[in-house]
């Protein structure tokens, strides 16, 4: 038996006496420190512990000693740490970051087995974030978008050193290569994606990080209501019916036969003008949240090109559609008339951080852009689109007026006529020849309105000469006139005085009484002799035998719709290149029909005169030197027959009418024609 | 809805003969009985050129007495309009004039005859002229506004004398506008005045009718929209369906009142119309044959009755004579076995 080590002096003195009376007693070996245990802590190596930071939890260090007694428990002595009542533990708080040694003395310890320690390290996971520039309300939440991306997601820790980094467990995520620290979380499906990094294995922390991946709306464009000028159908069944200055999606182009109300509308402006247009939207793909973007718009149009920004929409998760309020281009439009057959805007709507715009469907329109502010209020699309596309590029009046009448030149003889863009009807001039309609109510024969609505198509020269009023006021062209034509009656009321539209053959002298008519009009008499044309629009022998006519000035040209021919600066350029002479129906007309065509014709006709009016006091030669002729030329006129002549010593016709034939008169600058500006 | 009265056997058998089908609503049972007695064809060899009808009274004043007139188109020319009796013994038709081929016209009883007003197509404008039946020459009655489109033009209905205000339907600008031929001292016509009536539509036809101190104005409105009925008129030309608003007039001619319509929802091509004290009557062709409306006055619910056609009814005629209403209308217009048909039934009581 041996006696224990004290740690007393007087226990140790007397732990080396001798028994008395019996064998000495042999002194025990001194006590060893064997080794320390350490609990609530991760050994890393050695003496070394690593633990995280933690208010409540402690880490137990027990020394073991040989023997393993209270005795020489009690001669421990602890470096830190709260030892317990036996003094063989201590209880080291976890609460400060940082390295502590803990260092155990045993007082009488063995040499060499006196003194163990171990190293504690304490650390802290004191973050976690994610890389996004969206943080939400509450605790570790960001805003991230659906995309086939990921967001970072990053711990700090505390001391931020990498064998802390590698301390960290994750529980999802994908690790980021030599970045211990940090994961990847995946952005695809939208959902709320939680990530929770732990550090520590005793009473461990962890945080929870959570983004909230949504999904970005997706828009593809629906509709679009324009500021258009009034633009309305025409042909038979859909006549005067209103385009509805929207494109909607599904509808077809407009075509014939398509009623107005069932396309996408024909779209008028003015140039200079600009184009504003509300569009809306599609709601392809819904967001999780109510998301806010921007849209815009895109089209390019005679080489400008012009952009339709709103301002931020709102796009609610449960919302079907996005309506934009009306935006207005950027640019406004060139100038000069255009003609757009496939004017597309091109739609898009920006991504999550208005990076980028993202293609949200085109549109595709008729476009038409007007000269210049229309006084003419509503526009029939056969008349928008023939003036327009056939004065492209125009930008004055006097250059428009002329190439929109193009429209009309190529437009005559049997089967030509301009087609009506609402139902493919052509349009034409006195179709039926002398059987044509007189309708004076709508659907006239008499008006833009008839003529665009008549199921034949047909109008007389008044309706011709309204449609072409109505196509230059589209375009604000207001500078014309009407010229009413009447056969040298310019004011009575008289129809019986007639005048031939070419082309007619006077054969001879003629064998007519009705001075100062000349040859009769009865076609087998084969005096005057209609002859094929003059072509009117859509008609090769339109009724050629009027009591009237009108023809439309502007800038001192006159221009005739009716036959589509213009260029004619003077009332008798136009005469020479139009009539073929003058007629009586005083004895009535001569009915047959022409290549197919009803037609009539004064009984009584000549090739032309223009009266002059004398009250006797002025000498045959005196009226004839007016005309560049004499006196028997004149007086001798076939036209004359019928004027009394004063047998004096200078025949002096009687007052009234003298008669110069058409071909004098002609060669001395008169024109035949009579009438007057309406 | 209206509701109509299948007819009786013997009904059938009566409107039959006249080749009609007749069917009116309940209130109307007495005009329906009446017009099944008397549609009855005239007897006119030259039916299938007809191309229109008018009732005018003829008489004096004192014993007025109605006369048919009928036109009809000739091969070579115009248009012939002459006059016959609408009851007792068969007489040769009476010529009045001669007028341009598919002319709108009108007439109206004058001193000395019958004046007769038509219109005369030119190319470029469209005269009114108006002559005394039997009297050589026509006087222009736009003679102060020379440059215009008139169609539609009338008499006003009711006006004691001659010469009677016209009215006509003016094209210009784009639209269709009422006008107002005022007669002046020396018989003819002065510059037109543009009618201010409320126009719900474009403005097809309207006729002014002498109404107590008034008039009464019933116009024809084109129906807007896609797919409005149209036929072909006697005379080919196109007819609009359309809708009959009326609308009194003061002695200036200026509305008085709201404007209503005697065919709600009934698409009408022609009508006539006619007044009787404070009654009116108005006969209107339809697609499926004639609508009339009477009503002994202003107040008063109408009556209206339906004529049934399998073949068109055009050109109808209406005229209040006494306390009677003479109708007419011309059947299967343009056709070999085209008919005029006629027929009388009292007025409604006031």
């Amino acid at each position: 038996m041996c006696i224990p080590p004290s740690s007393n002096r007087n226990q140790q003195r007397h732990a080396q006496v001798r028994p008395r009376g019996g064998r000495a007693r042999q002194n025990c070996p001194l006590p060893r420190l064997v080794r320390l245990t350490v609990a609530g802590a991760t050994q890393l190596q050695g003496s070394e512990y690593g633990e995280v930071v933690d208010n409540d939890c402690v880490i137990t260090v027990t020394a073991t000693t040989e023997p393993d007694t209270p005795q020489v428990w009690a001669n421990l002595n602890w470096s830190l740490g709260d030892a317990n009542d036996q003094n063989n533990a201590v209880r080291v708080d976890r609460l400060a970051v940082g390295t502590r040694r803990l260092t155990v003395t045993l007082a009488n310890g063995q040499e060499g087995s006196r003194t163990l320690h171990v190293d504690i390290t304490l650390v802290d996971l004191t973050d976690l974030a994610f890389q996004l520039p969206v943080q939400l309300a509450g605790t570790r939440r960001w805003k991230a978008y659906e995309s086939d991306g990921s967001a970072r997601v990053i711990a700090t820790t505390s001391p931020p050193q990498p064998n802390v980094y590698q301390q960290l467990r994750w529980d999802s995520g994908a690790a980021v290569m030599g970045q211990a620290q940090e994961h990847d979380v995946a952005l695809r499906p939208a959902r709320d994606a939680a990530i929770t990094v732990t550090l520590g294995n005793v009473c461990e922390k962890s945080l929870v990080a959570t983004v909230h991946i949504c999904t970005w709306p997706a828009l593809h464009i629906q509709r679009e209501l324009f500021d258009s000028l009034d633009v309305l159908n025409d042909g038979v069944a859909d006549f005067a019916n209103l385009f509805d200055k929207m494109w909607i999606e599904g509808r077809p182009n407009p075509a014939v036969n398509t009623p107005a109300a069932n396309c996408q509308s024909i779209l008028w402006y003015t140039a200079g003008g600009t184009i504003s247009v509300a569009p809306r939207f599609r709601v392809t793909t819904h967001p999780t949240d109510t998301e806010s973007l921007y849209v815009a718009g895109q089209a390019a149009v005679g080489g400008v090109t012009m952009r339709w920004v709103s301002a931020a929409v709102d796009v609610a998760p449960g919302a079907g559609f996005v309506t934009v309020p009306q935006i207005a281009a950027d640019m406004a439009l060139p100038a000069g008339v255009r003609c757009e057959d496939a004017f597309t805007i091109d739609w898009y709507f920006t991504n999550q951080d208005n990076s980028a715009w993202i293609n949200a469907g085109s549109t595709q329109h008729i476009l038409y852009v007007g000269l210049q502010a229309p006084t003419e209020n509503r526009a029939y699309w056969t008349l928008l689109d023939a003036s327009c596309r056939n004065a492209v590029g125009q930008t004055t009046e006097n250059g428009f007026v002329p190439a929109a009448f193009a429209a009309l030149t190529g437009t005559t003889g049997d089967g030509n006529g301009l087609r009506r863009k609402g139902d493919g009807v052509r349009t034409s001039y006195y179709l039926q020849g002398v059987n044509t309609s007189g309708s004076q109510v709508e659907p006239s024969v008499y008006s833009t309105r008839g003529i665009l609505s008549r199921p034949d198509g047909t109008g007389r020269c008044g309706g011709w000469a309204d449609l072409m009023k109505h196509m230059l006021r589209l375009h604000g062209v207001t500078g014309y006139s009407l010229w009413l034509i009447r056969g040298a009656d310019p004011n009575a009321a008289d129809m019986t005085k007639r005048f031939l539209v070419k082309n007619c053959a006077f054969n001879g002298a003629g064998t007519s009484n009705a001075a100062p008519y000349t040859h009769l009009g009865d076609q087998t008499q084969n005096e005057c002799v209609k002859q094929a044309g003059l072509a009117g629009q859509g008609k090769t022998n339109p009724e050629f035998d009027f009591g009237d006519h009108v023809v439309v000035w502007h800038n001192n040209i006159i221009y005739d719709p009716s036959y589509g021919v213009h260029g004619y600066a003077d009332v008798l350029t136009y005469e020479n290149a139009a009539i073929d002479g003058l007629g009586t129906a005083q004895r009535g007309m001569y009915q047959w029909a022409f290549a197919g065509t009803p037609q009539f014709i004064a009984l009584d006709t000549s090739p032309g005169y223009v009266e002059h009016a004398t009250d006797g006091g002025a000498t045959w030669g005196e009226i004839a030197v007016q005309y560049g002729t004499n006196a028997d030329t004149l007086e001798q006129a076939p036209e004359n027959r019928g004027v009394l002549t004063f047998m004096n010593m200078y025949p002096t016709p009687v007052d009234g009418l003298v008669y110069v034939p058409r071909a004098i008169a002609s060669a001395a600058g008169f024109s035949m024609l009579t009438g007057h500006w309406v | 809805m209206r509701a109509w009265t299948i007819l009786t056997r013997p009904m059938i058998a009566a409107v039959a003969a006249a080749g009609l089908l007749l069917a009116t609503n309940h209130n109307a049972a007495r005009a329906r009985a009446d017009m099944a007695d008397h549609l009855q064809p005239l007897p006119f060899a030259d039916a299938p050129e007809v191309t229109g009808l008018r009732l005018i009274a003829a008489g004096d004043a004192g014993h007025p007495h109605p006369r048919l007139l009928i036109a009809t188109q000739q091969d070579q020319g115009g248009m012939n309009i002459v006059a016959v009796a609408p009851a007792g013994p068969p007489q040769p038709p009476e010529p009045l004039a001669i007028v341009e081929r598919n002319a709108a016209w009108d007439a109206t009883p004058a001193a000395g005859g019958i004046a007769i007003l038509s219109s005369q197509a030119g190319s470029a404008i469209s005269a009114l002229v108006w002559q005394i039946a039997g009297q050589p020459g026509h006087q222009r009655v736009n003679r102060r506004n020379g440059f215009g489109v008139f169609g539609a033009p009338h008499y006003i209905k009711g006006e004691p004398e001659h010469p009677v205000p016209v009215t006509s339907v003016a094209l210009g600008g784009g639209e269709s506008r009422l006008v107002l031929f005022p007669p002046e001292p020396d018989g003819g016509y002065g510059a037109l005045r543009m009618l201010e009536v409320p126009l719900n539509g474009d403005l097809v036809d309207a006729r002014v009718l002498r109404w107590g101190a008034g008039y009464l104005l019933v116009m024809k409105l084109a129906l807007p929209g896609p797919g409005r009925p149209e036929r072909a008129g006697p005379d080919a030309e196109t007819i609009l369906a359309g809708r009959l608003d009326c609308v009194r007039l003061n002695a200036a001619m200026l509305p008085e009142g709201r404007t209503w319509q005697p065919f709600p929802g009934q698409p009408v091509f022609q009508f006539d119309a006619g007044t009787v004290g404070d009654g009116i009557a108005i006969l209107a062709t339809i697609g499926s044959g004639a609508v009339l409306s009477a009503a002994g006055n202003a107040g008063m619910r109408p009556e209206v009755t339906e004529f049934r056609s399998a073949t068109p009814l055009s050109s109808p005629a209406v005229l209040a004579v006494g306390q009677t209403l003479h109708l007419a209308v011309l059947d299967a217009a343009g056709e070999p076995d085209a008919r005029v048909l006629l027929t009388e039934v009292p007025a409604p009581a006031p």
